[in-house]
């Protein structure tokens, strides 16, 4: 009688197990990912230290001269030796946030890759049983800020970092609509509570320092 | 005679101990004496207006907190571009069923 019991529940058993088994790769064939994110490869590009081989005021003129060229407001203050400009627009070449792969065609089709970064783009994403097209919006706020500093002979030490301050928009077709921020300084990297991770591409720092002789 | 001993130590004890706590009180004030630039900045979360975080940055471009008061000046550009949209027309009745999808959906 012990015999049988046993028996039975050992049957029942590899009867739910072997239920369990197709019901998971069923369901997981049934809702394959929609969207599948790659993190920035590179790393933070790091604040400026340079030894430049002009005088402060030459070095100073030059890179407000840099900093205008390139589309930058000069913020006006009364600090010696300091130049400060901020940006407001698109996030691209400044930081990378990384790849999106949507794939709204099926697992077989070949994705669609969005920037992290990118300015506009539409993306499909899965709620429930229910496929929906988001818009999503990146935008970038920039803070350069630079120290200029007499060294030795004739050099100057240029110090200085950038302040990226990255939001990302979000609007469903109901109207439903999700505005995030976050921040990071040259040398650092930042990310959003849902997954995309920016990092500062050196751009920034780079226009600062463009055509000024390294000292030896 | 013994008595008078212990009431001569506890006094003793009381007056140190009061000596004690008043020296740690005059460190800690003048430990923690503020900069120009501190109480700018206290100031100007004090007042937490798009002027104040602006003349901070103005005066201290390379300041301690001027990554923050970046921050916060574009946090509060940002706060009026949402009032803005907060006057969008409420979702039609078949989209319902779809709200909440942000909240829920897995996005990047």
């Amino acid at each position: 009688m012990s015999s049988m019991t046993t028996c039975a529940r050992h049957r029942r058993f590899l009867v739910v197990l072997a239920a369990a088994l197709f019901w998971v790769p069923a369901q997981a064939q049934q809702r394959p990912k929609v969207l599948t994110y790659v993190k920035p490869a590179g790393r933070a590009s790091l604040p400026i230290d340079l030894t430049v081989a002009l005088p402060p005021d030459k070095v100073l003129e030059r890179i407000r001269s840099n900093l205008k060229r390139a589309g930058l407001s000069l913020v006006a203050t009364t600090t010696s030796g300091v130049v400060a400009a901020t940006y407001s627009g698109k996030a691209t070449p400044w930081i990378d946030c990384g790849w999106i792969f949507s794939f709204e065609q099926g697992q077989r089709a070949s994705p669609k890759r969005v920037g992290g970064a990118a300015e506009r783009a539409t993306i499909a994403v899965r709620r429930g049983d229910q496929t929906l097209q988001l818009e999503r919006r990146v935008t970038l706020d920039g803070f350069l800020a630079v120290q200029v500093e007499p060294v030795g002979n004739n050099n100057t030490r240029v110090t200085g970092h950038a302040t990226y301050v990255v939001t990302r928009s979000l609007s469903a077709e109901n109207g439903e609509d999700e505005q995030r921020m976050i921040d990071f300084r040259s040398g650092e990297t930042g990310s959003f509570e849902k997954g995309t991770t920016c990092l500062p591409t050196g751009q920034f720092e780079r226009l600062v320092i463009q055509g000024l002789p390294k000292a030896p | 005679m013994k008595r008078l001993k212990l009431y001569y130590a506890a006094v003793r004890a009381l007056l140190i101990g009061a000596l004690a706590t008043g020296s740690i009180a005059h460190a800690q004030e003048s430990s923690i004496e503020l900069s120009a630039e501190d109480r700018f900045w206290l100031e100007a979360k004090a007042a937490d207006t798009t002027e104040a975080y602006q003349s901070y940055l103005e005066a201290y471009p390379v300041g301690r907190f001027a990554s923050e008061a970046f921050r916060m000046l574009v946090e509060r550009s940002r706060v009026g571009n949402v009032a803005l949209e907060d006057e969008w027309p409420e979702p039609a009745a078949g989209a319902l069923a779809a709200a909440g999808a942000l909240a829920t959906a897995d996005l990047y």
